[in-house]
C-alpha cells in the first residue's frame, strides 16, 4: 500500500486515502507538496457527505487514464491489456505511448465513462455540491462529469420543467415574454415560456 | 488554480449564512459563470433555447453561450433564416454544423459558412445554388467532413463544374465527402483531373449519381496516376480512399476491375445501378467481374445492388460460379449486400456465408432462389450475424427463420415481402435477446404471432407489420400485453391493415408506451377516435401530451375533417411530421399550417420522417458505429490540433 494522505472535512471528519486517490485533486496535490509535518490536510469548505462522494469518484479514477487523455498518450502500464509493466518508477521507456487504436484502452475508458454517467445521475442538489467541490479541489474529471450531469438534467426539458428543476423564477417583463414567445415558438407546439 | 481564485469563485454563493444543504438552488447565483458556461456549451440548440426561455439571467448566459458552442445540430425542424441567424452569431469555436436547409437560400450562406467549421452536414439544399460549394471551398479550409443533399433542385438553380473545382481545391483537409447529387451537371473536360487536386486524406467518398463516361474518365486518371508512365512523378489520386459509394448507369466487369485497381486501400464499396435498358454483355457484371473484387484483400464491406426502379432486370450473367469465385477471395468481409442476383441459388449464398468468418451484416434482396437451406446449419458455424435483411425472398419459409434465429446476436432483422413467413417464424424470433428492429411487411403473421412478441424478450425498438392483412385489433392488444416490448418500442408501422380498428389504437394509448413514430396509413377502419386517443396519451413521469414526432394517417378510411382540431394546440406538442389526406379539407390544412409553421405536412401520400430510409445502400436503423455525442466529444478531445498522420 502506497503512502496515504489524511483529509479533514469541514465538519471535522477524517478521511485517510492513498496518494494516487487524493492527488486527483490538484489542490490537494499542491498542498501536500509543501512541507507539511503531520500530512493532514484540512478542507473547510467541503463537508463529509460530499467529500466521501468525491473520494468514491477519485478511487475509481485513481489508476485509469483521464477521460481527456488521447488514447495515443495513455502510458502502457495503464492499459488493461498490457499488464505488469508498472514496475518501479516510471522510466521514459515504460511510459511510452502505445497504439492509438488499442481496443482495450478504448473499452476501459468507455466503461469508466459509463460508470461516471451513472455516478452523476443523482439529484441536482448533489450535482451542485459536486460541481462546487470539483471546482474548489480542482479535479478535472469530476468537473467534466458533474458538468455533463447538469447538462443532462437540462436536456430535452421545456422551460417550465427546467425552472422547476433548478428552482428558478420567471422574471421576464410582459414585453420580454412577447419576445420570447416569438423567438422560441419553434421549440414546442404550443410554446409557453 | 490559485487559492484566491478558488475563494472568489465560491464567494459568489457565500453570502452570509450558507447552510450547505439548503434550498433553493438558484443556478445562476450559486455557480461561477465559467461553470455555467461549460454546462450550457454542452447543450444542443433546442435545450439551449429552452434554458434561455426560463429567466433573464439564464437567457443572458444562453445567448452568450451561442458564441462559443462547439457544435450546432438542428435537424428536427427546417428553420427560416430569421429564426436561424440570431442562433448562429460569430463563433470562432463552432466546429460542427448540421441543419435542414429546406427554408434557406443563398442569402443564408454568409452566416452559415465560416472558417472554423470542420464538420458540415446540410440536408435538403434545394433552394441553395452551386455557390454554396464555391463558398465552402473558399472559406472552410479546415473542413474534415462535408455532406450535402438535394442541392439546387428548385427550378432556376444550378451548380457547375467550377463550383466543384473550388470546393475540391479549397478544402484540402477533407476526409469525408458526401454529395448526394446528380454529377452530370459537373461534366467538363477537366472532370477527371480536378480530383488530383483534391485532399490527399480523402478517405470516404459518396456520390449521388455519376454517368458512366465521367466515372470512367475519373477511374482511368486514377489508375494512370498509380503507374505513372511519364518520368515526372505525379502524386497518385485518392491515395487514402477507403470508402466508396456510387450510383451508376450499369455495374460492369470493367468498372469493378478499375475500382479494384485504382483504390488499393478500399475497405468499403457500395455500387448501385438502375438500368433503363437491358444491359448487353460488354456492359454488365459477369462471373469474371466478381472474381476481381477484393483483389487487395482489404475489403470489409461490399454492396452490389441492381435496382428495379425503371424496369424488371437483374444480374443475369452471374450465377453460383461467380459467387464461389468471389467467396474465395473475400474472407475478410464483415458486411455484404447483394441485390438482384436472381440466378444465384443456395449453393452460392452458402459459399459466401461459410467463407466469411467475420460476417456481421448480411443483406439479400430479390433472392428469388434463396431457400431455408442457406441457414439450416448456421449454428454450426462461428458466425455472429447482427444485421440480416432478406427482402423479396419468396422461397424463404418459417423453417429458415427458425434456423436464422440461432444467431442470438441478431439486432436488426428485415424480412419484408417474404410472403411465406408466419407465426412460427415470429415465435422463434421472440426469444432473441437483442432484437431491436423487426420488419415483417407483407408476411403471413397473424394475431398469434403478435402475442408471441408481446410475451417475448425482444427489446424491440422498431416494429413494422405493414400489409400483414390477417392482423386484427386483438393482436395489437396482445402485443402490448406487458412484456419487454412496452418499455422499448418507439417506432411502429401498422399501415395497410384492413382489419385494424380504433380499438387497437386505444389499446396502444392505454399502454402508455413512449411511441415516437406511428404509421397507420391506408387503414380503412381507422377514424377520428384514434386521433383523439393519440392526442390525449399521457406518458408516465413527463408532462401530458403525446410523445409522437411522426404520425401518418394518410388515407385512413374513417377520418373526417373533425380530426383536424386534434392537431391544434395544445395537442401533439412534439409532432414534426404529419401525413393526412389533403383532400379532406384544404382550408383546414392551410389553417393548421399557419398555427404550426414547423410541422411538416404531407398530403399526397409521401412517406414521412427521416428514419424511413428505403435507400438501397443504407441499413434501416442506426449503425452501431454511430457514437453518441459524448463519446465523440471524448474521442476528439479538447485539442485544436489533432494529429491525423496515420
Amino acid at each position: 500500500m502506497g503512502k496515504t494522505i489524511k483529509l479533514i472535512s469541514g465538519d471535522g471528519e477524517m478521511f485517510e486515502v492513498e496518494e494516487a486517490v487524493a492527488f486527483q485533486s490538484n489542490i490537494i496535490k499542491s498542498l501536500a507538496d509543501e512541507d507539511n509535518a503531520d500530512d493532514c490536510i484540512p478542507l473547510p469548505r467541503v463537508d463529509s457527505q460530499i467529500l466521501s462522494k468525491v473520494l468514491e469518484f477519485c478511487r475509481k479514477h485513481a489508476n485509469s487514464p483521464s477521460v481527456h487523455t488521447k488514447f495515443a498518450a495513455i502510458p502502457s502500464e495503464l492499459c488493461p491489456k498490457h499488464d505488469g509493466s508498472a514496475a518501479g518508477a516510471s522510466s521514459s521507456e515504460s511510459s511510452s505511448a502505445h497504439s492509438e487504436t488499442c481496443r482495450a484502452c478504448y473499452d476501459a475508458v468507455m466503461k469508466l465513462v459509463q460508470w461516471d454517467l451513472e455516478f452523476v445521475k443523482v439529484d441536482l442538489d448533489l450535482i451542485h455540491h459536486l460541481l462546487k467541490a470539483a471546482n474548489y479541489l480542482d479535479i478535472e474529471d469530476l468537473m467534466f462529469m458533474a458538468v455533463e450531469g447538469a447538462a443532462n438534467a437540462i436536456r430535452g426539458n421545456n422551460p417550465e420543467e427546467i425552472r422547476k428543476l433548478f428552482d428558478l423564477e420567471n422574471d421576464f417583463t410582459p414585453e420580454e415574454e412577447k419576445e420570447i414567445l416569438k423567438e422560441y415558438s419553434w421549440l414546442d407546439d404550443p410554446f409557453e415560456p | 488554480m490559485a487559492d484566491e481564485e478558488v475563494g472568489t469563485a465560491l464567494e459568489l454563493g457565500d453570502q452570509g449564512a450558507h447552510p450547505p444543504d439548503s434550498s433553493p438552488l438558484a443556478l445562476e447565483h450559486y455557480l461561477p459563470f465559467a461553470i455555467l458556461a461549460s454546462i450550457l456549451s454542452r447543450l444542443d440548440p433546442r435545450s439551449l433555447c429552452s434554458a434561455a426561455a426560463t429567466c433573464r439571467s439564464l437567457r443572458g448566459a444562453a445567448c452568450h453561450a451561442l458564441s462559443f458552442v462547439p457544435s450546432f445540430n438542428l435537424l428536427e425542424i427546417a428553420p427560416t433564416a430569421d429564426l436561424l441567424e440570431p442562433l448562429l452569431p460569430p463563433n470562432p469555436y463552432l466546429k460542427s454544423l448540421k441543419l435542414d436547409c429546406s427554408r434557406l437560400d443563398d442569402s443564408s450562406i454568409r452566416f452559415l459558412i465560416r472558417p472554423s467549421l470542420q464538420d458540415l452536414c446540410l440536408h435538403n439544399c434545394e433552394n441553395l445554388s452551386g455557390r454554396l460549394l464555391a463558398e465552402i471551398g473558399g472559406k472552410c479550409r479546415d473542413l474534415r467532413s462535408l455532406s450535402l443533399s438535394s442541392l439546387a433542385e428548385r427550378r432556376g438553380l444550378s451548380f457547375v463544374f467550377a463550383d466543384l473545382e473550388e470546393l475540391l481545391t479549397g478544402c484540402s483537409q477533407l476526409e469525408t465527402l458526401t454529395l448526394a447529387l446528380d454529377f452530370s451537371s459537373f461534366d467538363h473536360p477537366n472532370f477527371g483531373q480536378v480530383w488530383a487536386n483534391a485532399s490527399v486524406v480523402l478517405s470516404c467518398l459518396e456520390i449521388g449519381y455519376i454517368p458512366m463516361t465521367m466515372l470512367m474518365e475519373l477511374l482511368s486518371a486514377t489508375v494512370k496516376s498509380l503507374h505513372p508512365s511519364s518520368p515526372v512523378k505525379k502524386p497518385s489520386m485518392f491515395p487514402s480512399l477507403q470508402m466508396l459509394c456510387l450510383s451508376v448507369d450499369y455495374i460492369t466487369d470493367h468498372l469493378v476491375g478499375f475500382i479494384s485497381k485504382g483504390f488499393p486501400l478500399l475497405s468499403s464499396l457500395d455500387l448501385q445501378d438502375a438500368p433503363i435498358m437491358e444491359p448487353i454483355l460488354t456492359s454488365d457484371l459477369t462471373n469474371a467481374g466478381l472474381q476481381q473484387i477484393n483483389s487487395h484483400g482489404k475489403l470489409k464491406h461490399i454492396s452490389l445492388l441492381r435496382s428495379q426502379e425503371f424496369m424488371f432486370t437483374y444480374f443475369r450473367r452471374v450465377n453460383d460460379v461467380g459467387f464461389l469465385l468471389m467467396s474465395d477471395g473475400c474472407s475478410t468481409l464483415e458486411s455484404i449486400c447483394l441485390g438482384g442476383f436472381c440466378r444465384v441459388t443456395d449453393t452460392g449464398f452458402r459459399a459466401i456465408i461459410h467463407s466469411c468468418a467475420n460476417l456481421r451484416k448480411f443483406r439479400v434482396s430479390h433472392g428469388s432462389q434463396l431457400t431455408d437451406l442457406v441457414f439450416h446449419d448456421i449454428s454450426a458455424t462461428s458466425l455472429l450475424l447482427t444485421h440480416v435483411s432478406l427482402r423479396w425472398c419468396n422461397l424463404l419459409s418459417n423453417l429458415g427463420v427458425v434456423g436464422l434465429s440461432d444467431n442470438k446476436q441478431l439486432t436488426v432483422l428485415d424480412l419484408r415481402d417474404c410472403r411465406n413467413l408466419g407465426d412460427e417464424a415470429v415465435k422463434a424470433l421472440s426469444y432473441l435477446p437483442k432484437l431491436q428492429v423487426l420488419l415483417l411487411d407483407g408476411s403471413d403473421t397473424t394475431d398469434k404471432g403478435l402475442s408471441y412478441l408481446g410475451n417475448g424478450s425482444c427489446p424491440l425498438f422498431s416494429l413494422s407489420l405493414r400489409g400483414c392483412r390477417r392482423i386484427t385489433s386483438n393482436g395489437i392488444s396482445s402485443l402490448f400485453g406487458g412484456g419487454s416490448v412496452n418499455q422499448s418500442l418507439q417506432v411502429l408501422d401498422l399501415s395497410r391493415l384492413p382489419n385494424l380498428t380504433d380499438e387497437a389504437i386505444l389499446a396502444l394509448a392505454k399502454s402508455r408506451i413512449q411511441i415516437v413514430e406511428l404509421r397507420i396509413r391506408g387503414c380503412p377502419n381507422i377514424g377520428d377516435v384514434s386521433v383523439m386517443a393519440l392526442a390525449s396519451m399521457q406518458i408516465e413521469g413527463s408532462s401530458p401530451g403525446s410523445s409522437l414526432c411522426v404520425l401518418d394517417v394518410y388515407e385512413c378510411g374513417l377520418i373526417t375533417p373533425l380530426a383536424f382540431r386534434w392537431f391544434k394546440r395544445p395537442y401533439f406538442p412534439s409532432l414534426r411530421w404529419l401525413g393526412m389526406s389533403g383532400s379532406l379539407n384544404r382550408d383546414m390544412v392551410d389553417a393548421l399550417l399557419r398555427t404550426r409553421p414547423f410541422l411538416r405536412l404531407a398530403c399526397r401520400g409521401e412517406e414521412l420522417g427521416m428514419t424511413f430510409l428505403d435507400n438501397a445502400s443504407r441499413w434501416y436503423s442506426n449503425e452501431e458505429e454511430e457514437m453518441d455525442e459524448l463519446e465523440k466529444w471524448l474521442l476528439e478531445g479538447e485539442d485544436e490540433m489533432e494529429d491525423d498522420s496515420n
